[in-house]
């Protein structure tokens, strides 16, 4: 049966982590794009002030991970105060991605009886210079009441107070619960595609879930683009890419 | 007026979009149309048996007219008789006595001689040579053919206003193609004036060694080609038109009324970078400042 099975994502960032192209090649045509989308999400929360944004998408390996990591370097970069939190309970990558030991986490924040947390004692504090990163902690075995939960909301709210964006890598939309109950308290919401993977069925319930959570959703990345191929891809992001590179030889 | 533009705008859109997926998909369609030409060659070559033909030509022409006013009028019976011709030719008649040959091809080196006596002045009649059986030659190979199978194998061309008509013999092998032409012909030009009281049949040309006329291998790689083509084409259409999934903004930002974040180009990068490299570096850089 498992001849007409398409095999359903793949492993590869849970095992290395998402690729950090912003940090490996600053000056590729691929991290001026995810400084781009960087810039397209300030511009986002000029009425609103968009704090907490979730990255999500309709289903697994299309890309959550690796956009919102290196959207949360090039935030960094640009010298904002930026927290990422792996809240993927179910396919957590963030401790493979930044090299961190996954032993406290998200999950121990939710779980701890105490009524104080010093954030120092689970957050990884600048990873990269201005970016902290939580992991996921211990994954429990019921993610949805853990993110549903009243901690959870207290949690945000301190936080939020103490970084200027925190950025969320959520577990996809149409597969875990939890991730539209999660989706409910965010400020914004930016959808992940992956072309050529990404059902057009599937990226449109994903819009009305998150329309039921009545969450803001600020738009769509569309991930792993090949140029030359179908659609309307035209490469138009080396033509960012050289330019910045030339810029950085006359300087 | 504008419906018009319309739809002349989707429809070079369409056309487009048939180009980028051709360019994306043009080493499949090589490959196919390669592949199928190569498989129709193979096929042509190696795989069909081949058949060969032959040709003999014929004129029948009656010579009893020497009046120059009804020489014209002669002419026109002959050419409408070459109809009457061709149906003789594939009648049993010839094709038995040509079948007949085949199997027993020989040829009459001399003919068959009787006794000759001579009365001698006593009155006895004394021989003076014996009779001589005909001296016969074989002629070539013989072949099993039936009268039906030669009906099959030989066909009949004629060209307008000409009195000359083409015996065409189709086979296996090229001696085979010309021993049947050359059979055929000549069972007619033996047979012939006594059924219709021609008296002049011509063999302009004897058949030669037949030459390959099934199949074209031209033709055959040619039609591979063309089959390999239009498959790849129909099977890249047809997957593109199965596909379901996001390719374009158009349809995020179009139809989902979602805002355009951003575009991420495919890209790889090795397992091998590692962080931990960095933030050393950048420790290192700290404590030199």
């Amino acid at each position: 049966m498992a001849l007409f099975k398409k095999k359903r994502g793949t492993n590869e960032t849970m095992k290395h982590g998402a690729k950090l192209i912003t940090l490996a090649k600053p000056k590729s045509p691929i991290a001026e794009q995810f400084r781009t989308i960087r810039t397209n999400i300030n511009f986002m929360s000029v009425d609103e002030k968009v704090k907490t944004i979730a990255f999500t998408s309709a289903n697994i390996s299309e890309g959550k991970s690796t956009v919102s990591a290196n959207v949360a370097i090039t935030m960094a970069q640009a010298g904002k105060k930026v927290l990422l939190i792996d809240a993927d309970l179910h396919r957590p990558t963030m401790h493979q991605t930044f090299e961190l030991r996954n032993v406290v986490g998200l999950t121990t924040v939710l779980t701890s009886e105490a009524d104080e947390i010093y954030m120092n004692q689970v957050v990884n504090a600048d990873v990269i210079p201005n970016l902290s990163v939580l992991t996921s902690g211990p994954i429990p075995p019921n993610p949805a009441e853990l993110l549903s939960s009243k901690r959870m909301k207290a949690f945000l709210e301190n936080v939020s107070s103490h970084y200027d964006v925190v950025i969320f890598d959520m577990a996809p939309i149409l597969e875990i619960s939890d991730s539209q109950i999660l989706a409910g308290e965010m400020d914004g919401i930016v959808l992940v595609a992956r072309q050529g993977v990404t059902q057009k069925a599937g990226i449109k319930r994903a819009v009305e879930m998150l329309e039921i959570t009545k969450t803001r959703i600020l738009g769509y990345i569309m991930n792993d683009v090949r140029t030359g191929a179908d659609g309307y891809g035209y490469g138009y992001g080396y033509g960012y890419g050289y330019g910045y590179e030339q810029d950085t030889k006359k300087a | 007026m504008e419906n018009n533009n319309n739809a002349a705008q989707s429809n070079s859109i369409d056309l487009l979009r048939l180009w980028r997926l051709f360019k994306q998909h043009i080493l499949s369609v090589i490959i196919w149309t390669v592949g199928l030409g190569i498989i129709g060659f193979a096929v042509a070559e190696f795989a069909i048996q081949p058949k060969y033909s032959s040709s003999a030509q014929i004129l029948v022409n009656q010579k009893k007219d020497r009046d120059p006013n009804a020489l014209y009028n002669a002419q026109q019976a002959d050419v409408q008789m070459i109809n009457t011709y061709k149906d003789i030719i594939t009648s049993p008649v010839i094709l038995n006595d040509a079948s007949k040959y085949l199997a027993n091809p020989v040829k009459v080196v001399k003919k068959a001689q009787k006794a000759k006596y001579v009365v001698g002045a006593d009155g006895v009649r004394r021989r003076v040579r014996a009779a001589q059986p005909a001296v016969t030659e074989r002629d070539g190979q013989s072949y099993d053919y039936s009268a039906k199978e030669l009906n099959k194998a030989v066909s009949v061309q004629t060209q307008q206003n000409s009195q000359v008509f083409t015996l065409t013999a189709t086979a296996i092998t090229p001696d085979q193609s010309k021993a049947i032409a050359n059979a055929v012909a000549n069972s007619f030009k033996k047979k012939i004036p006594k059924i219709m009281n021609v008296n002049n049949v011509t063999i302009v040309s004897h058949a030669s060694k037949g030459v390959k006329s099934f199949p074209n291998t031209k033709l055959f790689t040619l039609g591979g080609l063309v089959l390999g083509f239009i498959i790849a084409i129909a099977i890249i259409i047809t997957r593109d038109a199965m596909n379901t999934t996001v390719r374009e903004d158009d349809y995020l930002s179009n139809e989902l009324g979602l805002t355009n974040l951003g575009t991420v180009t495919h890209f790889n990068l090795s397992n091998s970078f590692s962080l931990n490299k960095d933030k050393n570096k950048g420790n290192r850089r700290n404590k030199r400042v």
